[in-house]
C-alpha cells in the first residue's frame, strides 16, 4: 500500500505540469487582452497607453511558451504571481480562500455519503415497497433539479419563512448547512440509488444466504457483511465525483456568499486573470490526485480482494 | 376520589402558601432602581447595536490596492469630493484657485483637520499622498485604476506652501484638473500608512467619517465610527457590510432579518424593487446615479457609415418604453450624451424624439429599397445585472422597420473586448460611468477622433469640428463659454450619433423600519454617516 501511495504521489508532479500547460494553452485559445480587463475594471475606459504599459509590466508580449516557462520556473520556488486585476500575491488569494471551497466540499461529501448510503441500504432491503418507489422518485429529482434552484429554495423556506437558518454568510455552525444541503443533494441520490443497486446484487449472493442461515441477525448481516461488499463502487464514485463537487461550489458559494474559491476564479476567468487561473488549476490538480488516492486506499481498506499494484 | 386542597398533602399546602407570599412581597416592594456605585457614574446603557447592510460586491481590495477600501466605506476622504450633481466641492480642501495662465492650481486645506489617530493632516500629507500615486499610477484596482496622468495631467511638482496649502504645477493649462482629481485620485491617507513602495503596511489611517475596524474578504467590512471626526459624526456606531454576490440571497437575507438594508452598486434588479414595494416593514427607494446605458456605432463601416442611417436609428428607438418596459420605471430616457443629473452641462438643444415615421423615411433616403445587415453586440453571461438582452431584442424589432436585420450577439465581456479591439462590430450596448462630473472626459473620449473610446473599439468617428471644440473646451476657463461649447458638442453628436444615449439610471435599494434617513449618492456611495438606528 505504501508504494502504492507513493506511485501515485510520484505521478502527481507529471500530472500538475500537463494541467498547468494546458491552461495556459486554453487561456490563449479563448483570446481577451488580461491588460485591457484589468485597466477597465470599476467601468472606466482603458487608455491605450496605459493599457500597453501593462501589457508591457506583466511581459503578456512575449510568445507562450516563453511566459509559461517563467511561471514555471517561480511556480517552482512557490511563487505563483499576483493576480492581475486586485494585485495581491495568487498564494494568498487562493490558499485564503480555498479551505472555504474545501470545507463546503467535503461537507456536501457528508452529505452524499451520510445520506446516500444509509438511504440506499434501507431502500434496498424493502425493494419494491411503496417507500421503495418514493425514494427513488425523490432521487431521481434531486438529480435534476439545478443546484442554484434548489439553494434558492432553500433559504426561501429555512431562512426568509421559518428563520431556523441563516439565508448564508460563513460559519462552521449553521451557516454550513444549506450550502452542503444544496451542494450534496444530488450527489446524496445519485449515491442513494448506486449503494441500492449494489445492495441488491450483493444480497442475491450465497454467503449471505449462508450467514442468514448461519443465525446472524439481520442487521449485522446487512451492516458487516453486505455492506462492505456493496460500497466499493459507491467510495470510488465519490472519490471522482469530489472534483464536480469543487466545481460546483462556485455556484453555491455564490447563493450563499460562501467566501471559497470559486467566485475568486469566476472573476478571474471572465478578466483574464492568467496567474490566479493557474494557481487555481495547479491547487485543485493537487487535492484532485490526493481525493481520489485516498478514495483508493479506503477502496482497498474495505475490500481485502483488492489488491493494489 | 378529589382532594380538596389542604387536604392529604400538608407538605405541598405550606410550599403553596409559602409561593403565593413570595410572591406578594414582591409585588409589594417598590421597584428597585438601578443605583450608582459609591463614587461612580450611572451604569452604562448596553451597547447600540451594529447596522448590518448587504452589498452585492467586496468593498475592500488590501494593501496593494491604491485605495485599500473603496470610497464607499467612508473611510478615506478627497481633497475635492463631488455633490450629487457632480459638481467639485470641499472635502480636505476648503478652497482652491487657478492660476491666470492655468498652469498652477493652488488647494487650501480645512484648517484643524485630523487622521483617525489623531495625527494632523496637513499639505505635508497631501504631498505625500500625491507623490505615492505618481509612483504607484498606472495601478489596476477593482473599484478605479490609478492613472495619475488622467488625474493630474501634465504635473511638473507637487509643493507643500505652508501647513495649510499645497501647490499643483502644470506643464501646461490644466483648469479640469480640479474634475478629474476629484475623489478617488485624490483620496489622502496618513503617510505612516505605507512603506516606501506605496503599498500600505496594514489597514490605513484616513480621515473619513468611519475607521475600517475590520475586514474578511469576500465576507464583511465592519466600520467603527471616527470620534475625531472633523464634519458632522455619524449616527451610528458600527456597521458590518456584508458581501452578498447574488441578487436573489441579498433579498432573501434582508427578508429573513440578518439585513438592515441593501445597498450600493447592484442592491436590487428593478424587479426585486417592485416586488418589495408591497412587503410591511421595507422601504424601496432609488436615486440617480453617474452611470449611463449607450447604444454606439461602428462609423468605420457600412452599414452606420452612413450619418442618415443612423439619426434614422435614433428617431425609431422608444427610450420612454426602454425605461418604463425594461428597467421598471428605474431611469431617465437619454436625450444627450451627458446624464440629466448634472443639470449644469445639459443642454436642450437637438434632444431626440421618437418619430418612427421619419425614421423610415430617412432610413429609405440612406438604403433605397435595400436592407442592411448589422450585428448587435453585448456582454452577456450570468451575473449580467443590466437587462441588455430585452434591449437587443427590443431595438432589433424597432430597428426591423426601417430595413436593418440586426443579428444579436451575447459575449461575455473579455470576448466582447477582443471583437471591439478588432473593429468587427457595427452596433454594441455600452454602459460608461461619469466619475469626475467634466463634460470633457465624455466628449474626449467618446467624439474625438483619437479618443480612448474610439481608439479601443476603432469606432471609427471624426469630426474635424469636434475635434476643435474638444481641444477648446478643455482649456476654458470661462464656465459660460464652456458651457456654450458643450452645447454646441450636444447638438452634434444629436445629429452625427455615433453614440446614442439611451437610459441614464436610477439604483433602487432598501432597508428596513429598524434604520432611517439611508439613500444613495450620485457615485452610488450609501449615507452611512447619516442613517440612524431606530431599534
Amino acid at each position: 500500500m505504501h508504494r502504492y501511495a507513493a506511485t501515485r504521489l510520484a505521478a502527481l508532479l507529471p500530472t500538475l505540469l500537463a494541467v498547468s500547460l494546458l491552461a495556459f494553452a486554453l487561456a490563449e485559445v479563448a483570446g481577451g487582452d488580461p491588460a485591457r480587463e484589468a485597466a477597465e475594471q470599476g467601468g472606466q475606459l482603458a487608455e491605450p497607453d496605459l493599457v500597453t504599459e501593462l501589457r508591457t509590466r506583466w511581459g503578456l508580449d512575449n510568445p507562450l511558451p516563453i511566459r509559461y516557462a517563467r511561471w514555471l520556473s517561480a511556480a517552482a520556488r512557490g511563487d505563483l504571481g499576483k493576480s492581475y486585476l486586485s494585485g495581491r500575491p495568487v498564494t494568498q488569494e487562493l490558499l485564503g480562500a480555498f479551505p472555504a471551497t474545501l470545507l463546503l466540499a467535503l461537507a456536501a461529501l457528508a452529505v452524499a455519503a451520510g445520506a446516500g448510503i444509509p438511504l440506499g441500504v434501507w431502500a434496498a432491503l424493502r425493494r419494491d415497497s411503496p417507500l421503495d418507489h418514493l425514494s427513488r422518485v425523490v432521487a431521481v429529482s434531486f438529480t435534476a433539479v439545478p443546484g442554484f434552484w434548489l439553494g434558492l429554495l432553500l433559504i426561501a423556506l429555512f431562512a426568509e419563512a421559518l428563520g431556523w437558518l441563516p439565508a448564508g454568510g460563513f460559519g462552521l455552525d449553521t451557516h454550513l448547512a444549506l450550502p452542503a444541503l444544496t451542494l450534496g443533494a444530488a450527489s446524496a441520490a445519485t449515491v442513494m440509488r448506486l449503494v441500492r443497486s449494489n445492495v441488491l446484487d450483493v444480497i442475491a449472493l450465497e454467503f449471505v444466504r449462508a450467514a442468514h442461515a448461519k443465525g446472524l441477525a439481520p442487521g449485522r448481516v446487512a451492516w458487516r457483511h453486505i455492506l462492505p461488499n456493496a460500497l466499493v463502487p459507491a467510495v470510488s464514485h465519490l472519490g471522482l465525483r469530489f472534483g464536480d463537487l469543487l466545481a460546483g461550489a462556485v455556484v453555491v458559494e455564490s447563493i450563499f456568499a460562501w467566501p471559497g474559491v470559486g467566485r475568486i476564479v469566476l472573476t478571474a476567468v471572465s478578466g483574464r486573470d492568467l496567474p490566479v487561473i493557474a494557481g487555481f488549476v495547479l491547487l485543485s490538480g493537487c487535492v484532485f490526485v490526493a481525493v481520489n488516492l485516498a478514495a483508493d486506499l479506503l477502496c482497498a481498506a474495505l475490500d481485502p480482494r483488492i489488491r493494489l499494484p | 376520589m378529589q382532594q380538596a386542597i389542604g387536604q392529604g398533602n400538608p407538605c405541598r399546602f405550606i410550599r403553596l402558601v409559602g409561593a403565593c407570599i413570595g410572591l406578594g412581597m414582591a409585588a409589594c416592594s417598590p421597584v428597585a432602581t438601578p443605583q450608582p456605585a459609591l463614587g461612580g457614574a450611572a451604569p452604562a446603557r448596553p451597547p447600540e447595536r451594529e447596522v448590518v447592510l448587504g452589498v452585492s460586491r467586496e468593498l475592500a481590495n488590501g494593501e496593494q490596492d491604491p485605495y485599500f477600501a473603496h470610497s464607499s466605506l467612508m473611510v478615506w476622504e478627497s481633497l475635492v469630493a463631488l455633490d450629487d450633481q457632480l459638481r467639485p466641492v470641499p472635502q480636505i480642501a476648503e478652497s482652491w484657485e487657478l492660476s491666470p495662465d492655468g498652469k498652477s492650481w493652488t488647494f487650501k486645506l480645512r484648517p484643524g483637520l485630523r487622521f483617525s489617530d489623531g495625527t494632523p493632516l496637513s499639505a505635508g500629507a497631501v504631498v505625500a499622498n500625491v507623490q505615492r500615486f505618481l509612483k504607484l499610477s498606472p495601478r489596476p484596482s477593482p473599484f478605479f485604476t490609478l492613472n495619475a496622468r488622467l488625474a493630474y495631467g501634465d504635473l511638473a511638482e507637487v509643493a507643500r506652501v505652508d501647513e495649510q496649502t499645497v501647490r499643483f504645477q502644470h506643464n501646461a493649462p490644466t483648469p479640469s484638473m480640479v474634475h478629474t482629481m476629484s475623489g478617488f485620485f485624490s483620496a489622502i491617507f496618513s503617510p505612516d500608512s505605507f512603506a516606501p513602495n506605496g503599498d500600505f503596511t496594514g489597514i490605513p489611517v484616513a480621515s473619513g467619517p468611519f475607521v475600517l475596524r475590520e475586514w474578511k474578504k469576500d465576507q464583511y467590512v465592519l466600520l467603527e465610527r471616527n470620534d475625531l471626526y472633523s464634519g458632522q459624526p455619524p449616527h451610528v456606531r458600527q456597521i458590518r457590510l456584508r458581501v452578498i454576490p447574488d441578487a436573489g440571497a441579498r433579498v432573501s437575507a434582508l427578508l429573513a432579518r440578518e439585513l438592515d438594508g441593501v445597498v450600493e452598486l447592484g442592491a436590487l434588479l428593478p424587479a426585486q424593487a417592485q416586488e418589495l414595494k408591497n412587503r410591511p416593514g421595507i422601504t424601496v427607494s432609488a436615486d440617480p446615479i453617474s452611470i449611463s446605458q449607450y447604444l454606439a456605432f461602428n462609423t468605420s463601416r457600412p452599414p452606420f457609415n452612413l450619418p442618415e442611417l443612423r439619426r434614422a436609428v435614433a428617431l425609431a428607438v422608444d427610450r420612454e418604453q426602454i425605461v418604463q418596459g425594461l428597467v421598471l420605471g428605474f431611469g431617465v430616457p437619454g436625450k444627450s450624451l451627458l446624464s440629466p443629473f448634472a443639470p449644469q452641462w445639459l443642454s436642450t438643444k437637438g434632444e431626440p424624439v421618437f418619430d418612427p415615421r421619419k425614421a423610415r423615411d430617412l432610413a429609405r433616403a440612406a438604403l433605397g429599397d435595400g436592407h442592411a445587415s448589422a450585428t448587435l453586440a453585448f456582454a452577456g453571461g450570468a451575473g449580467q445585472a443590466r437587462p441588455y438582452k430585452a434591449l437587443a431584442e427590443l431595438l432589433q424589432s424597432e430597428l426591423a422597420p426601417l430595413g436593418i436585420d440586426l443579428h444579436l450577439l451575447s459575449l461575455e465581456q473579455a470576448a466582447l473586448n477582443d471583437r471591439l479591439a478588432k473593429g468587427d462590430w457595427d452596433l454594441r450596448l455600452a454602459q460608461q460611468g461619469w466619475a469626475n462630473g467634466d463634460p470633457d472626459f465624455i466628449f474626449a473620449n467618446f467624439l474625438h477622433s483619437t479618443g480612448t473610446y474610439n481608439a479601443a473599439n476603432k469606432a471609427g468617428y471624426g469630426n474635424p469640428e469636434v475635434d476643435r471644440l474638444v481641444a477648446a473646451g478643455k482649456g476654458e476657463r470661462n464656465e459660460q463659454q464652456r458651457y456654450a461649447i458643450y452645447e454646441q458638442l450636444q447638438a452634434i453628436a444629436a445629429t452625427d450619433v455615433p453614440v446614442m444615449p439611451l437610459y441614464h439610471e436610477i439604483a433602487p435599494y432598501a432597508y428596513r423600519d429598524t434604520i432611517e434617513a439611508l439613500r444613495q449618492r450620485i457615485n452610488y456611495q450609501p449615507t452611512l454617516d447619516e442613517i440612524r438606528l431606530l431599534r
